[in-house]
């Protein structure tokens, strides 16, 4: 056999893997989405439906608000912190696993702990009323199944801001000091040399890690699950509603949805790999 | 950044990245814990319900289902991704963005079309179909993941093998398995995590009889009015392992992991 | 007043067994190009940073200009330098990286920013970059927009560490002309620091031939190879005839023949009597013999080994003469190519 055929071999499980269990279940959605309930084609319409209804913009804005705040707020702190983290050396080795650790856990023991930790008559909450800080068990902010989303926040910050600063601390810990060293002998002070050197530096690794934060965010449905309010859904578990709970239940709206989803988030891919295109080709 | 902001980041750090794990720990160990207290009342009750059988059999299924995932994930895996690390042809940068899909698109899109079109391909509410389901979002992240630990260097080294008239079994034996050891235990590690992590497609595609630890936790914990000294203790033994495998392998994560996302996997 | 004074400086890091430098002194006058030439491990680049102000010297003064450096960081000092590699910000163009110092800082206006960095890139020899991106660069394009842009920063001295060492051989010819030739257009004192003797020679005015953190010798490219102050100094400018002896008043006795050296300044006895390579002439016609016992070609001339007796002299023999192993050869010696140190210090 060739070497393309070998090649071609080689791909062709992947391939076919992709195709079956992918490609087929996006398409089916995709052809459902265009049928009624009854399964007859109805074209355009169940997506007029959607996307003129009050309930679908609604999560559509709350699920990208939540994916928003938490990349700015998870890339901010994680470029703080692998600042810190950069010149240190005890205790250094302990954070970083325990990043590695915070990334690798299963989302639902993240939830729980956090539905510990902040209900209202969670661990906070009462070391917030021993310190005097609040009156009363419902005087602590609501954050554990709110209608502002802020538990989930919380929970997708805590969980993905060492995602995105392993990458950055990648990016200081190799040649930056040098560029800086080279700098500050250009006679540049402090400040500017962050500002001129060392963001210019990090900040392909950390667009490309923020995205990649950001579409799971979006996508993610344990998490908004367990810490989401019933009046304020996100789109993931919207589509979970709309397809499984025999009260709320609405096919061909849920296989709308899914679809839009996925084209959302396609979109995303195609900005990923502009970022990482561009910044191998830079690094060339 | 002067010392002490540094210092006082850290351990802001720390505390962040700690106290969560508090809560848990705590009511694993309760037998009430009401507001305002800041500790428990004390009982290990809970950790006598391990013993139980769907604890139990829970984690046997988590267990058994992972370790296929992870070998069959490696399997799948490695052939392209040793295609991709290191030969150059036409059409690799389109087959990397191929590979990107599922690392972006979530499963809650994908997971109800995989429920009819598994029906129909008889698979659906099986076991098998669970692997299949898992394989669909690992399998492509894992190629590109070790694409990047089969480098050039490693082309190299085969081709110098093969010079020397090492038949192309024992080359994979004896030079290649022990060059990528590393990424490819990082990648195990990763794969693993990724199934044992997963709720969604197995609650969804797999049959009833498979309740595996977060199939197991799920219901308990979205319900709200179940034990949380049961919910804590069944969460830590959920945990465990995967803090288990991050200390053994802690080490490699940090050299390959880090340049993986450097590179954006690609 | 000069330019750089170094008085007694000493660096021993921490938990090292040995300092790195020791007690050393040097002064650099304005317009001056010196080089710090040494082996690796000899201290010259830890010496250069000290001065750059990005190590901190356990001992001495660093005096730029009559001030006294201590304690300030390398961005208040009068100071640019160029390192091995170009570390050019590849998030900006040529001309954002050449005027990146003054257009920070704010000490020009754009106009005369726009002028002077085109004046700069001419001066490297690189006319029309500036639109130029930095990735599309070669290894000798990117190393002259370092220079161009530490220029810029109009430093009262300019420090550069084996600038030309990741370069191909034939590109560094160039590139040494190069910076003589804009240490005198500009008149911008230079520390150079190499390993390479011939780039030193070709570079500097004085070198400083730098061992084990102390500066061996200094002086001119001539005075090395006429009077290296020991066996290792003269080793390392490529002399490795170097003879056991004795002085007797005047006169150095050694295997090879008799001497006569009135300006030899070592005291009566062993010596070591040098012979450079080069110093050979009159070939075929002198009063030396030896018996050629191997020949090595080299790009210009060859190497041969003449056995003297017992001893092995090498020479450096133009293609003119022809030679072949095993025959009897004559030669004499030039005087300024002879010389005589003191025993030990290899």
């Amino acid at each position: 056999m060739g070497k393309r055929g070998l090649r071609a071999l080689a791909f062709a499980p992947l391939l076919l893997l992709m195709a079956a269990a992918y490609t087929l279940p996006v398409l089916s959605n995709l052809m459902k989405s265009l049928q009624n309930e009854r399964g007859e084609y109805v074209g355009l319409k169940n997506y007029v439906d959607v996307l003129s209804s009050y309930y679908f913009l609604d999560s559509l804005r709350f699920t990208l608000r939540i994916a928003l705040v938490t990349m700015v707020v998870a890339m901010v702190i994680a470029v703080i912190v692998a600042l810190a983290l950069r010149e240190s050396f005890i205790g250094k080795k302990i954070v970083l696993f325990l990043f590695q650790y915070n990334i690798c856990l299963p989302h639902i023991v993240a939830a729980m702990m956090m539905i510990m930790l902040l209900s209202q008559i969670g661990l906070l909450s009462s070391l917030a009323y021993r310190l005097g800080i609040t009156e009363s068990a419902k005087a602590f902010p609501w954050l554990v199944r709110d209608s502002k989303g802020l538990g989930i926040t919380v929970t997708f910050v805590w969980k993905y801001f060492p995602y995105i600063g392993l990458s950055v601390l990648g990016v200081l810990q190799g040649a930056s000091r040098a560029y800086e060293a080279q700098a500050a002998t250009l006679g540049v002070g402090k400040i500017k040399r962050f500002f001129h050197v060392l963001l210019p530096q990090i900040l392909p690794a950390t667009a490309i890690a923020s995205i990649i934060v950001f579409a799971a965010a979006f996508g993610e449905y344990e998490v908004p699950a367990l810490l989401g309010a019933s009046n304020h859904r996100t789109l993931s578990v919207m589509v979970y509603m709309k397809y499984c709970d025999l009260s709320t239940r609405d096919l061909p709206a849920a296989y709308v949805m899914m679809t839009l989803m996925s084209l959302v988030l396609m979109a995303f891919i195609l900005v990923y790999y502009g970022l990482v295109t561009r910044k191998r080709g830079a690094a060339e | 950044m002067k010392p002490w902001v540094r210092r006082v980041i850290l351990a802001v750090t720390l505390l962040a990245l700690l106290l969560p794990l508090l809560p848990l720990l705590l009511w694993s160990v309760a037998y009430r814990w009401d507001f305002p207290a800041l500790l428990p009342q004390f009982d290990a009750w809970a950790w006598g319900e391990l013993a139980g059988e769907k604890v139990r059999s829970a984690t046997l299924s988590s267990l058994g289902l992972s370790a296929a995932v992870v070998l069959l994930a490696l399997a799948l895996s490695i052939p392209p991704a040793k295609a991709l690390g290191c030969h150059s042809f036409r059409g690799k940068n389109a087959i990397r963005l191929l590979l990107l899909i599922p690392t972006f698109i979530p499963q809650i899109s994908v997971v109800f079309g995989m429920q009819s079109v598994f029906r129909r391909l008889g698979v659906y509410s099986t076991v098998p179909g669970v692997i299949l389901a898992q394989l669909v979002f690992q399998v492509p992240y894992l190629t590109l993941l070790l694409s990047a630990v089969f480098g050039a260097r490693v082309a190299e080294l085969e081709r110098q093998a093969r010079c020397l008239g090492i038949g192309a079994v024992r080359t994979w034996r004896y030079v290649i398995l022990p060059a990528v050891r590393p990424g490819l235990t990082v990648s195990a590690v990763f794969s693993f995590i990724g199934s044992w992590s997963n709720y969604l497609l197995t609650a969804v595609i797999g049959p009833p009889s498979l309740k595996t630890l977060p199939v197991l936790l799920f219901p308990m914990m979205s319900s709200g009015n179940n034990s949380y000294p049961l919910i804590a203790v069944i969460t830590l033994v959920y945990a465990a392992p995967v803090f288990v495998f991050l200390i053994f392998s802690s080490h490699l994560i940090a050299g390959s992991g880090v340049r993986a996302q450097q590179g954006g996997v690609l | 007043m000069s330019i750089l004074e170094l008085n007694q400086i000493t660096m021993r890091y921490l938990g090292a067994a040995e300092p790195c430098l020791r007690a050393l002194s040097l002064t650099v006058e304005p317009g001056e190009i010196v080089t710090l030439l040494g082996a690796s491990g000899c201290g010259k680049t830890t010496l250069l940073k000290v001065i750059a102000g990005l190590e901190r010297q356990s001992g001495g003064s660093v005096i730029i200009d009559g001030a006294d450096m201590a304690a300030l960081p390398p961005e208040k000092r009068p100071i640019a330098m160029v390192f091995q590699k170009p570390y050019l910000f590849e998030n900006m163009s040529v001309e954002q990286n050449v005027s990146f110092s003054p257009r920070l800082n704010r000490t020009m206006d754009r106009q005369t920013l726009r002028e002077k960095t085109r004046e700069m890139l001419a001066l490297v020899g690189l006319e029309g970059f500036e639109k130029r991106r930095v990735s599309s660069l070669s290894g000798g394009q990117e190393q002259r927009v370092s220079l161009a842009r530490a220029l810029m920063a109009q430093p009262k001295l300019l420090l550069l560490d084996e600038p030309l060492s990741a370069l191909d051989q034939n590109l560094k010819g160039s590139m040494e002309q190069m910076v003589r030739r804009i240490n005198r257009e500009l008149g911008t004192t230079m520390l150079y620091v190499t390993h390479d003797q011939k780039e030193a020679a070709a570079v500097s005015d004085r070198i400083a031939l730098m061992r084990a953190g102390q500066i061996l010798q200094i002086g001119k490219a001539e005075d090395f190879y006429s009077r290296p102050v020991n066996a290792y100094a003269a080793r390392f400018f490529g002399c490795g005839n170097l003879f056991p002896a004795q002085k007797t008043g005047t006169q150095i006795v050694c295997p090879l023949g008799v001497f006569e050296m009135p300006f030899c300044m070592l005291c009566d006895g062993a010596v070591l009597l040098g012979v450079r390579p080069e110093a050979g002439k009159d070939f075929r016609n002198g009063q030396f013999r030896g018996i050629i016992e191997e020949i090595v070609p080299r790009s210009a001339d060859r190497r041969a080994v003449l056995r003297c007796g017992e001893t092995a002299l090498e020479l450096f023999i133009p293609y003119h003469i022809p030679l072949s192993e095993g025959e009897e050869l004559s030669f004499a010696l030039d005087e300024s190519g002879v010389f005589c140190l003191p025993c030990g210090d290899k």
